[in-house]
C-alpha cells in the first residue's frame, strides 16, 4: 500500500479508491475503508491487511 | 451443565492454606506474606492487626500453631511466622488504630467481664458502632492477663486499639443477675475461668450451637476462659463473637459456631523440594531485610493441581474458577450485543486431554465443561465456526466416496474382524495401511476394511447431534459387516468408541499385533515411547507398544512427565485453529522433555513432532519398515490425495477392482511453486481452493490488476473462509495460470453493492 502502485478493477478499468465497506464476523457488522472500485464496488484486501489489522480484529471479536 | 458445575463447589483454588487452618485468628496469610516479602511491613502489620485485634497481646500469647502444619517443616524449617509477625509489629512506627466513619447503631450490647475476651468483643462491636457497655467486677481491665503478661504491653494495646471508640466501662460493677441488664439487645458473658455463667454453659441455640440462648428478645452468648478457652483462643473467640452478635442483631438467628475452621487441602498436596533453612534473627528479631527473605520462603500453599498440569491454564495464566465463570457467561443464552462471551476462543483451545480431571483432588471435569460449552454454543448457532471449519471439511473428505472404504474381504460377507485405521493415518502414511491390512488378512482372512473418520471433529466442534448421527451410521455399518471385532489403530478413535459406542467390541491395534504375533525386522536404536493423551485409560495398548518395540530390538527410555500424566501433543480438541501459538507452545513443551527420538502410536502426535523438527516414528513405521513422513510430511492437499490413492490401491490390491476416483476438474491449470505449496499448507489452504478461487475470478471477471507487476488478484468465499489468490496469466486462452501469492481471512466481505453510502442494505432486499 505504501508504494504508488496503481490497482485497476479489471471489469470497469477504474483505479481503486479507499471507500467504506461492510464486513461481518461472528454476527458483528462493522465498516472500514478499504480499496474498492468506485464503479462496481469490487473490494481488494491486501495480504498485510488480512494478516495484520483484520486478523487482530478477528481475534478480538473471538474474545469479546 | 449442572453436572459439571456442581463439583466446582469443592474447588480448592481459594481454599485456606494449612497454617491459616491452624491459626486461631485465620489471618489472611497470603496477603500478609505478599506484603512482607516486598518489604511493606506497615501494610503487613495492618493485615496482622485486622486479624488479631490486639497485635501485641496476640504476638506475646501465640505459640505459633501454624508452624506445625507448614509443609516446609516436613523437610526443614517451617516459615517463622511468629518472628515475621513480631517484625511487622516492631518495624511499624505507627501502630495506632484506624478510625472509620460509620454511623452509630441504635442496638445496645452489654459485655460482662473486661478480660481479654470481653475486650476483644468490645473492640469488634464498638468498631461496628454499636452502643456497648462493659461491666467489670474488679477495678481494672485485663482480667487474667495480669497474671501472665506485662501490664504495660496489654494496657498499651487496649488503649491504642480502642482509642477511637465510644463505649461505657463500669468498673467495680458485678452483675449478679441478668435481669439487671434489661434494655440490652445482646449480652456477651466473658466472666473468665470459673466465673459466673448465668446458666449459659448448659444452654444451646436451636441449631445446637452451644453457649448461647435467647430470652425475651435478648441474645445471650458466653465465651472466653469461662467456656474453657486458653487466653489465645479467648482473644480469638472474643473477636469472633463480635461477628456473631452483629449477625444475631441483624438476622435474629442464634448462629454461634465454635468448631475450628480447617483447610480442606489434604496433607501432601503441597510438596516442597529442598527447602532453604529459616532465616535466623541475628538480634532476636528480624530486620526488614531478614523479614523479606523469610517471607519469600513461604510457598503460598494453594491447590494448583490443575494449573500444574493443564497446558491451557498455564498458557492463559487462568485459574479454574475464573475459567468456569467465563464459560458460564459465554454460554448463557442472549444476544451477543447484550452480554460478553469471553471464553469463545478459550473453549476451542482446550486439547480435551482430560488431565485436569485426572489430577484434580475433587474430580472437577474442566475438560467436560469445555466440551459442553462448545455444544451449548453450537446449539445457539454461535460457535466460531472458522475454528473447526477446516477439520469438518477434512472429515467430510475422509468420509466421502473419494476416501472411505467399508468392505468385507473379497468373497466374504460376515467378518470376524474389521480394521479401523482412522482418517489421519492413511492421509499421512497410506502405504502403512496397505501393508498392515495385508498382514492382518494373512492371519485372519475375515478381516474387513473400515476406512473412515471416527467423527471426533464433529464432537470437538460442539455438534453433538451431528456426532450422534455419525455414530448411528457407524453402528449400522458395523452391523452390516456382521458385527466384527473392531481393530482400532488410533487411540483417539479408541477412546471415543469406548465412550460413545460401548456395545461395539474393540481391540487396540498394538495389542492385536502382539496377540497375532505380527512383528517386524530389527532396529537396534534407542527411543522413548510418547503416550498420547487418549491412551490414558489404555494400559494394555501402552504396554503392547513397548513390547512391540522391544521385540524389534529397540532400547527404550522413559519420559517422566508424559509416561505418567499422558500429556497431549497439542493436536487434541483441534485447538490449533483457535490459537496456533498455544498448539506450538504445547508441542514444544512435549519435545523438550527428552532429546531421544520418540515412538508414537498416534499419527497426529508423530506429525506434530516432525513438524517441530523432532525425530519421531509411528510404531507401525518401525514394524513394517515403511513410512516417509520423516523425509517429507505431506501437505494438506497431498493428504487428501493420499486418501484417494489409498482407496484406489486397496481396491486394486485386495478386491482386484479398478476404480478411478473422480477428482474435481477445473477448466484451468495453476502452477504453484514448492515454496507457495508450503505456505498454503501452513495456512491450511487447499490447492483445490486456489483453483476454485482463480476459476471463479476468471469466470466472473472479478479481478484487480496490479499495473506495476501485471498480477491479478481476486477472492472467493468458501465455507466460512475468504480465500485470496494473486496470480499471473501464463496463457489465458489455454487457461494456464501461475500462482504468485495466496492468503485467507475469516471476516466476510458483505454486500459489495452497498458502498459509498449510495445504496443501503435495504435497497438490495
Amino acid at each position: 500500500m505504501a508504494s504508488n502502485k496503481r490497482l485497476i478493477c479489471s471489469k470497469c478499468e477504474c483505479e481503486l479508491k479507499a471507500m467504506d465497506t461492510q464486513f461481518t464476523y461472528l454476527d458483528k457488522k462493522f465498516r472500514h475503508k478499504v480499496l474498492r472500485c468506485p464503479k462496481c464496488g469490487q473490494v481488494f484486501i491486501p495480504e498485510d491487511l488480512a494478516k495484520g489489522k483484520m486478523a487482530q480484529l478477528e481475534k478480538s471479536l473471538e474474545e469479546k | 451443565m449442572k453436572r459439571y458445575l456442581e463439583p466446582f463447589e469443592n474447588c480448592m483454588e481459594k481454599e485456606i492454606p494449612y497454617c491459616v487452618g491452624d491459626c486461631p485468628f485465620h489471618i489472611e496469610i497470603l496477603n500478609f506474606m505478599e506484603k512482607a516479602a516486598r518489604g511493606s511491613m506497615k501494610a503487613a502489620f495492618k493485615v496482622y492487626r485486622n486479624a488479631t485485634g490486639f497485635p501485641r497481646i496476640a504476638n506475646a500469647l501465640c505459640d505459633a500453631p501454624c508452624q506445625r502444619s507448614c509443609p516446609l517443616g516436613e523437610q526443614g524449617d517451617p516459615v517463622r511466622l511468629d518472628l515475621l509477625e513480631k517484625a511487622a509489629l516492631e518495624l511499624t512506627a505507627d501502630t495506632s488504630a484506624t478510625d472509620y466513619n460509620i454511623p452509630p447503631k441504635k442496638e445496645k450490647i452489654a459485655i460482662i467481664g473486661a478480660g481479654l475476651s470481653g475486650m476483644a468483643a468490645l473492640l469488634r462491636l464498638s468498631t461496628k458502632k454499636y452502643t456497648v457497655e462493659v461491666f467489670e467486677k474488679s477495678d481494672r481491665t485485663g482480667g487474667h492477663l495480669w497474671d501472665i503478661l506485662d501490664p504495660e504491653l496489654f494496657q498499651k494495646d487496649f488503649e491504642e486499639q480502642l482509642a477511637h471508640q465510644d463505649y461505657t466501662l463500669h468498673l467495680n460493677t458485678e452483675i449478679k443477675n441478668l435481669s439487671e441488664l434489661s434494655g440490652f439487645d445482646a449480652v456477651y458473658i466473658a466472666t473468665g475461668k470459673d466465673g459466673q455463667d448465668f446458666g449459659l454453659l448448659e444452654k444451646a441455640g436451636p441449631t445446637g450451637d452451644k453457649f448461647c440462648a435467647e430470652e425475651q428478645g435478648t441474645g445471650y452468648f458466653a465465651g472466653g476462659q469461662l467456656i474453657g478457652d486458653t487466653p489465645l483462643y479467648a482473644l480469638a473467640g472474643g473477636l469472633a463473637v463480635g461477628t456473631v452478635i452483629d449477625n444475631y442483631l441483624k438476622t435474629k438467628s442464634l448462629y454461634y459456631p465454635k468448631g475450628h475452621k480447617k483447610t480442606r487441602m489434604c496433607v501432601g498436596m503441597i510438596q516442597v523440594k529442598d527447602p532453604s533453612p529459616a532465616v535466623s534473627a541475628a538480634g532476636g528479631s528480624y530486620t526488614k531485610e531478614e523479614a523479606c527473605q523469610e517471607a519469600a520462603r513461604c510457598v503460598r500453599c494453594q491447590c494448583s493441581a490443575c494449573k500444574d498440569h493443564c497446558d491451557l491454564l498455564e498458557f492463559m495464566d487462568k485459574q479454574p474458577l475464573r475459567v468456569r465463570d467465563e464459560i458460564v457467561a459465554t454460554t448463557l443464552e442472549g444476544k451477543s450485543e447484550l452480554k460478553a462471551t469471553p471464553a469463545k476462543r478459550l473453549m476451542s483451545m482446550c486439547n480435551q486431554c482430560g488431565i485436569c480431571k485426572e489430577v484434580c483432588p475433587e474430580d472437577i471435569d474442566l475438560d467436560g465443561l469445555f466440551l459442553l460449552g462448545r455444544q451449548k454454543m453450537h446449539k445457539q448457532g454461535k460457535m466460531p465456526w472458522p475454528y473447526h471449519d477446516f477439520w469438518l471439511r477434512d472429515m467430510a473428505q475422509a468420509n466421502s466416496e473419494q476416501a472411505a472404504l467399508l468392505r468385507a474381504p473379497k468373497g466374504q460377507s460376515a467378518c470376524g474382524y474389521a480394521l479401523f485405521p482412522g482418517c489421519q493415518l492413511g492421509a499421512s502414511e497410506p502405504e502403512l495401511i496397505v501393508k498392515l491390512y495385508d498382514s492382518l488378512l494373512n492371519q485372519h482372512p475375515d478381516t474387513a476394511m473400515f476406512l473412515q473418520c471416527c467423527g471426533v471433529p464433529l464432537l470437538w466442534a460442539g455438534d453433538r447431534e451431528g456426532f450422534d448421527a455419525h455414530m448411528a451410521q457407524f453402528h449400522q455399518a458395523w452391523e452390516d459387516l456382521g458385527q466384527p471385532m473392531m481393530i482400532i489403530a488410533c487411540p483417539t478413535c479408541m477412546k471415543h468408541f469406548k465412550e460413545y459406542l460401548p456395545q461395539i467390541p474393540v481391540v487396540s491395534l498394538p495389542e492385536l499385533l502382539r496377540q497375532w504375533d505380527i512383528s517386524g525386522g530389527c532396529c537396534e536404536e534407542t527411543y522413548a515411547v510418547f503416550d498420547p493423551c487418549s491412551a490414558r485409560d489404555e494400559e494394555g495398548m501402552r504396554q503392547a507398544v513397548r513390547d512391540l518395540a522391544k521385540d524389534l530390538g529397540i532400547s527404550l527410555e522413559t519420559l517422566p512427565d508424559n509416561n505418567e500424566y499422558f500429556t497431549c501433543c497439542g493436536t487434541g480438541g483441534h485447538g490449533a485453529d483457535a490459537n496456533l501459538e498455544y498448539a506450538e507452545f504445547v508441542a514444544k513443551k512435549r519435545i523438550s522433555e527428552s532429546s531421544t527420538p520418540y515412538i508414537t502410536y498416534c499419527i497426529n502426535c508423530r506429525d506434530t513432532f516432525l513438524k517441530q523438527g523432532k525425530e519421531a516414528r509411528h510404531i507401525l513405521e518401525l514394524i513394517f519398515g515403511e513410512g516417509s513422513g520423516h523425509q517429507h510430511l505431506p501437505t494438506i492437499t497431498q493428504r487428501q490425495e493420499n486418501r484417494r490413492v489409498l482407496k484406489e490401491t486397496l481396491l486394486e490390491f485386495f478386491w482386484e477392482e479398478q476404480m478411478n476416483i473422480e477428482r474435481k476438474e477445473y477448466p484451468i491449470t495453476v502452477e504453484i511453486s514448492s515454496e507457495l505449496k508450503e505456505k498454503l499448507d501452513e495456512e491450511r489452504i487447499l490447492e483445490e481452493q486456489i483453483l476454485h478461487t482463480i476459476d471463479f475470478c476468471q469466470r466472473h471477471g472479478r479481478t484487480i490488476l496490479d499495473e506495476e507487476s501485471g498480477t491479478l488478484s481476486g477472492y472467493c468465499q468458501i465455507g466460512y473462509m475468504t480465500y485470496w489468490a494473486e496470480y499471473k496469466a501464463l496463457d489465458e486462452a489455454a487457461g494456464k495460470f501461475q500462482l504468485v501469492n495466496a492468503y485467507s481471512h475469516r471476516t466476510k466481505i458483505e454486500l459489495e453493492a452497498v458502498w459509498n453510502g449510495i445504496k443501503q442494505e435495504i435497497d438490495l432486499q
